[in-house]
């Protein structure tokens, strides 16, 4: 495997709007960021494609987040962003650097009119939530820390005993629905890290 | 035994210090980056106590435990010998 093939940021990431005017109004002049690039165009490559929008905001260390406008299109009811957990765990997560930056942040949007539903510091961030003019979460964090070595070794522990632990799940025709399971399945692997270490 | 592991990380500095003063409780220095918070027969901890918050308490236990889970609501914690 090449270990040395890296990625380099996000370009864009991307979402559908049928709320053209307040999704300008909202990142353009709401939070700030400067439209950077827009295409326009007539429908092409799928047959039903419509003529659509295509729109670039920056958002900060050379990426952008975009957004995609079809004209006459109806929005889909399964595009209809729920306010639910489930749904909610689309979101992006800005990074701002100190304490500071996020209270200015939170100020400006309440200035703006921007509800900011919770800010909560919560494992390795402090973060502020809000939606957009589509009801797609949002967040900008402050990282309290960055990763350690042990956070990457604690991850995989975590999802091997995820994985295997859901597969028995499976076997036995069962649901595998408490984390606590998961818990006890990685203690045994950790047991047997620390073993072979000592 | 009950056992405990707690990746050494500053976010569960609380439950540390708070293990080191529950009584039964061995706090066992990391290894290979966890903690071992250990006991014969019971660890209980209690929320307020550690100063923990919401997402913290809830993800106590997400180094890995042996033993078994006899109460994990919003303020208590206890594992006991089994499982």
């Amino acid at each position: 495997m090449d270990n040395t093939l890296t990625l380099n940021g996000v370009h864009h990431s991307a979402r559908p709007t049928w709320k053209l005017k307040e999704t300008v109004e909202f990142y353009r002049d709401k939070m700030g960021l400067k439209l950077v690039h827009a295409v326009s165009a007539r429908g092409w490559g799928p047959a039903n494609h419509p003529d659509f929008l295509h729109f670039f905001f920056d958002n900060g260390a050379g990426g952008t987040i975009a957004f995609f406008y079809y004209l006459g299109d109806k929005q889909p009811e399964h595009l209809v962003h729920r306010p639910e957990y489930d749904s909610d765990a689309i979101h992006t997560a800005w990074k701002v650097d100190t304490r500071a930056q996020l209270e200015a942040w939170r100020a400006r949007l309440e200035n703006h009119g921007v509800a900011i539903m919770y800010q909560i510091e919560h494992e390795v961030i402090e973060s502020i939530y809000f939606r957009d003019p589509n009801g797609y979460y949002l967040e900008i964090a402050f990282p309290l820390r960055g990763f350690l070595a042990i956070d990457s070794i604690d991850a995989a522990i975590t999802l091997q005993a995820a994985i295997d632990e859901e597969a028995r799940s499976v076997a036995k025709g069962e649901t595998l629905t408490k984390i606590g399971p998961i818990w006890r399945a990685k203690g045994e692997y950790v047991a047997q890290l620390l073993q072979a270490a000592s | 035994m009950v056992t405990i592991f707690v990746p050494d990380i500053p976010e569960f500095e609380p439950l540390i210090a708070g293990a080191r003063k529950t009584g039964g409780c061995t706090v066992v220095k990391p290894l290979k980056g966890y903690w071992q918070l250990e006991a014969e027969q019971e660890l209980c901890f209690h929320r307020k106590d550690l100063g923990l918050g919401p997402a913290l308490w809830n993800s106590a236990l997400m180094g890995g435990f042996r033993g078994e889970i006899v109460e994990y609501d919003r303020n208590v914690l206890r594992i006991a010998e089994g499982g």
